[in-house]
């Protein structure tokens, strides 16, 4: 907690970030209060301006643009924090594996790592959504982003250890008598969660991205309120052209306020986090 | 079991790179080296970066294994296999102290976790109080207290001070032989003195052997007993200090001699040396690795790797050094 | 008069996290005048401020380094110079390359790696003289051969050289526009002893047929017995004496350097060595008083008091010791 007033205090891209998140996390708790279903069409009349029964006015479904964005933003988040979950654990999984065991079983896990680097991501995504048709839902997007979101990350977790492992420290662990796992857990964790979370949130801004350029495309599930799909309905139903501002406007905004809120938040965790700044704070603190 | 350590014709082999582009790095070439057992004592290896040394010494810790020849401590082979228990005992009798003592500990963690940890998992003291006893004990010998690094983190100490708990923490095991690879090398010169003399009290008051490493000879000289000069993963000339050094047969031990810098105005370096071109091949080469540079050689050193002989007090690896 | 006049230099650095902003006392209050001509070492330990001094010598002045105070005088064929006041950087880079010679700790970075060495003297002759690219191969050729280094490595790339051939390439390319005045910072650490013998002839050489004035910044006490004409003792961020070399090996005075010489190991000798008690202090909150009382065996209270001051108690000979003068800083 000391560490957050600290953190808002003194770094502003703490502060905005923090903020602004803040902010769209409210409206996600929010959209749980929503008194209209998602999916239901034609409850206003369609294509109001903001009004104050309806705050960003509707769209050409007739829905609320309002509550509407507050399921959007709750679906999309739900979906890149599923995604990013996925991803880690495969991630972290192989990444240590590979970075301790070493030998044959770096080789093998790294071929495969880059195997799944070298895939055209894209291409693949859109075979997949065709193939997979109606029945592709936020769950099955989730998934799939995260099987395919993991390669990056195990590679960098894995060169981390394998410094880590070479590190006069850890030698001095072991003649102190300390086992293996216990060097792990104590000696290298430090240095490896700092690396995680900045790595996680940087997972979780990429597979919002995705998702938003998915949806666009219409290669998502079209019937679910996200951000990316907002705009894709947007976009066919020419809300430029009608000068329906708020609609397409109220997801774009939504969208670059949360990437931007996230990106701060990484940068100055990590920053925070990172293992050079906390010597250097330590050494200061002294004086 | 007359012997502390046996290193015999013991060579290390590197392979770089895989398949069609292998290269063989000779790191060390048939070492040899004794250390008694009855009487402490402090052998020093000396060398050049890329000399073998440290190599060697990783090799005694058991982090290599060698490519031939073989390493016993008391009798006992370094390298095989060992269970959890036989583990601990061996590594309670060999350990070690780095170059950096800024890398020696986990910039994140306190300093005393090391030192809990040694005497938690060396000395069966299970209880607090008993740990920080053997923990003093060990500080003591090195010129600290318990008070001085309690709570405290790496950064908070300077070099020299740091590197003494690095030393004394290798102390709690009550370990018979201990490796300092290049000690001081990273400690300021008015300071470093205190802790080269630190190891000299080891060796006389509580019969440690030392295995130390440097490149810098005068320290050599003050510190050690025996010493190895390593040109390139070879022992070239081996022996008491005073004989190796006072009276150096081996071509470069004279090359090098000459070269030490002498911090005495009226004593400046005579003439100017000349460099070879072929310094950087030394590592490829058949034959002696100092053939290139050396004024005696001859056709056959830079064919036939010279063997060891015994001139004086001293082995010497050259076809042609004589008394 | 004087090459190089140092006149109370204060050069601090700023350091700060999130939270705080401290400054570190790296070069405080330094005077000193060095000679045309001569070879000038300045010794000292790890976190003396040595590097610091060289570094605002060369005006190489970027953040967090700040002068807070003093000035550097430069006094050229061509005129003073006060380094500290050239508010252009184009201009202090213009005297940097060819009248004062800055050769860095490990400086073979300088060269760059993905091209061959001539071209990096080409491009350094060429910032500062008007010539052909040829007249530049030339001028490096000969400048080369007069080192006793083969022209032949000129063709060569960096990484084909071992680590003192780079070095003392770096040399040559530094010297080669023959500038005024050469500051070297620990030219031969970090190479091997025979490595290192050869650099420091290379300099020996360098100021015989150019005539520069040196200035050679070394912790290597060695290095400045064989080298040097007078010598600097730095502790903490302030000058403690200063005298020719002879004098500082032989003669010396203030207790710092008597540790300093004292400790120091030769072959042929195993008589007793010590070091000096304690540690260098933190730059951050340095000692009141003379700096090195914490640790000084003589130690007396005035010591710990007042700043004593840098005053010539003998023949060409300086110190900064309240056991041979009585004058002080006002604090």
């Amino acid at each position: 907690m000391k560490t957050i007033a600290e953190l808002l205090r003194n770094d502003w891209r703490f502060a905005f970030g923090f903020l602004v998140f803040s902010l769209c996390v409210l409206l996600v708790v929010l959209s749980f209060f929503s008194p209209y279903a998602e999916e239901t069409w034609s409850v206003f009349q369609r294509d109001l301006p903001p009004s104050m029964e309806n705050l960003l006015g509707t769209n050409s479904m007739g829905q609320d643009i309002f509550w509407k964005a507050t399921q959007a933003l709750r679906n999309s988040l739900l979906l890149a924090l599923g995604a990013a979950a996925v991803s880690r654990v495969i991630a972290i999984a192989v990444g240590l594996f590979a970075g301790y065991k070493g030998g044959r079983i770096d080789r093998v896990l790294m071929t495969m790592n880059d195997s799944f680097i070298i895939i055209p991501l894209f291409p693949v995504l859109i075979l997949i959504a065709s193939v997979l048709g109606k029945q592709i839902s936020l769950f099955n997007l989730a998934l799939v982003l995260g099987i395919f979101g993991w390669a990056w990350d195990a590679r960098l977790f894995r060169s981390q250890i394998l410094s880590l492992k070479e590190r006069p420290f850890t030698y001095t662990a072991r003649l102190s008598g300390m086992k293996d796992v216990t060097i792990i857990a104590r000696e290298h964790f430090p240095f490896i969660v700092p690396l995680i979370m900045a790595a996680t949130l940087n997972n979780i801004i990429w597979a919002i991205g995705m998702e938003v350029t998915l949806s666009i495309l219409g290669l998502s599930s079209l019937n679910n309120a996200t951000l990316g799909t907002m705009i894709y309905w947007a976009t066919q139903y020419q809300a430029i052209f009608l000068n329906l501002w708020h609609w397409i406007l109220t997801p774009i905004v939504l969208t670059i306020l949360l990437l931007l809120s996230l990106y701060m938040l990484s940068v100055s965790i990590s920053q925070y986090l990172d293992p050079r700044t906390r010597i250097k704070r330590i050494t200061l603190g002294q004086g | 079991m007359s012997e502390l350590l046996r290193v015999e014709d013991c060579s290390k082999v590197f392979t770089i790179g895989g398949g069609l582009s292998r290269q063989h790095l000779v790191a060390v070439n048939k070492a040899n080296v004794v250390l008694p057992a009855d009487k402490p004592m402090i052998y020093t290896l000396a060398g050049e970066s890329g000399s073998g040394k440290s190599t060697l010494a990783r090799m005694i810790l058991g982090v290599h294994t060698p490519t031939s020849g073989t390493i016993t401590y008391k009798g006992e082979t370094v390298h095989r296999p060992r269970n959890r228990s036989e583990q601990l005992a061996f590594m309670s009798q060999i350990q070690t102290v780095f170059q950096n003592p800024f890398e020696t500990f986990n910039p994140l963690k306190r300093v005393e976790n090391y030192l809990f940890e040694t005497a938690r998992h060396f000395r069966n003291a299970a209880k607090r109080a008993d740990q920080i006893e053997c923990i003093e004990e060990a500080l003591n010998i090195v010129g600290l207290s318990f008070r001085d690094v309690e709570r405290k983190y790496p950064n908070e100490f300077s070099g020299g001070q740091l590197q003494r708990v690095s030393i004394a923490r290798a102390l709690i095991t009550k370990p018979k032989l201990l490796l300092a690879d290049e000690p001081v090398s990273m400690v300021d010169a008015s300071l470093s003195m205190s802790i080269v003399n630190l190891f000299k009290k080891l060796r006389d008051d509580a019969g440690v052997s030392v295995v130390y490493i440097t490149h810098d000879l005068a320290t050599a000289y003050y510190v050690s007993d025996e010493v190895a000069i390593m040109l390139r993963g070879n022992i070239v000339e081996s022996g008491p200090v005073e004989e190796v050094l006072g009276r150096p047969r081996h071509y470069y031990t004279k090359l090098l001699i000459e070269s030490v810098p002498v911090p005495d105005p009226d004593r400046k370096w005579k003439e100017d040396i000349v460099l070879s071109k072929r310094e950087e091949k030394e590592y490829a080469m058949t034959g002696c690795k100092f053939a290139g540079r050396c004024p005696r050689a001859e056709e056959v050193c830079f064919l036939v790797d010279p063997e060891l002989r015994r001139i004086g007090n001293a082995h010497v690896r050259c076809h042609f050094a004589e008394e | 008069m004087n090459a190089i006049e140092i006149r109370n230099l204060k050069s601090y650095y700023v350091v700060g996290t999130v939270k705080e902003v401290k400054e570190v006392q790296a070069v405080d209050d330094v005077t000193l005048g060095i000679r045309k001509d001569e070879i000038f070492g300045i010794a000292g330990e790890s976190g003396c401020g040595k590097t610091t001094l060289i570094k605002t010598l060369t005006g190489l002045i970027t953040a967090p380094l700040t002068v807070r105070g003093g000035d550097v005088t430069y006094n050229f064929q061509s005129g003073p110079v006060n380094m500290l006041s050239i508010d252009s950087d184009r201009y202090r880079r213009k005297v940097r390359g060819a009248k004062i010679s800055y050769v860095p700790q490990g400086s073979m970075s300088v060269l760059n790696p993905v091209r061959r060495i001539e071209r990096s003297f080409d491009d350094f002759i060429m910032a500062h003289r008007d010539l052909s690219r040829s007249e530049c191969h030339e001028m490096a050729a000969t400048h080369l051969s007069h080192l006793g280094l083969s022209p032949s490595i000129l063709r060569a790339y960096p990484h084909q050289l071992s680590g003192g051939m780079q070095q003392r390439v770096t040399i040559a390319l530094a010297t080669i526009l023959e500038p005024e005045v050469v500051l070297a910072d620990e030219p031969s650490t970090a190479l091997d002893v025979v490595m290192q013998r050869s650099v420091i002839q290379l300099l020996k050489r360098i100021k015989r047929d150019q005539q520069n004035t040196f200035i050679m910044i070394t912790h290597d006490l060695a290095i400045h017995a064989n080298f040097c004409d007078r010598v600097a003792i730095m502790y903490a961020g302030h000058i403690v004496e200063v005298a020719p070399v002879r004098s500082i090996f032989k003669a010396n005075k203030h207790p710092y350097t008597q540790f300093l010489i004292g400790s120091l190991p030769r072959i042929g000798d195993k008589g007793e060595r010590t070091s000096a008690p304690g540690a260098p202090p933190s730059l951050l909150n340095p000692p009141k008083g003379c700096r090195f009382h914490p640790r000084c065996p003589k130690a007396m209270d005035v010591c710990r008091a007042k700043r004593p001051r840098l005053v010539t108690v003998d023949d060409d000979h300086q110190v900064a010791c309240f056991l041979h003068s009585e004058e002080s800083y006002d604090e």
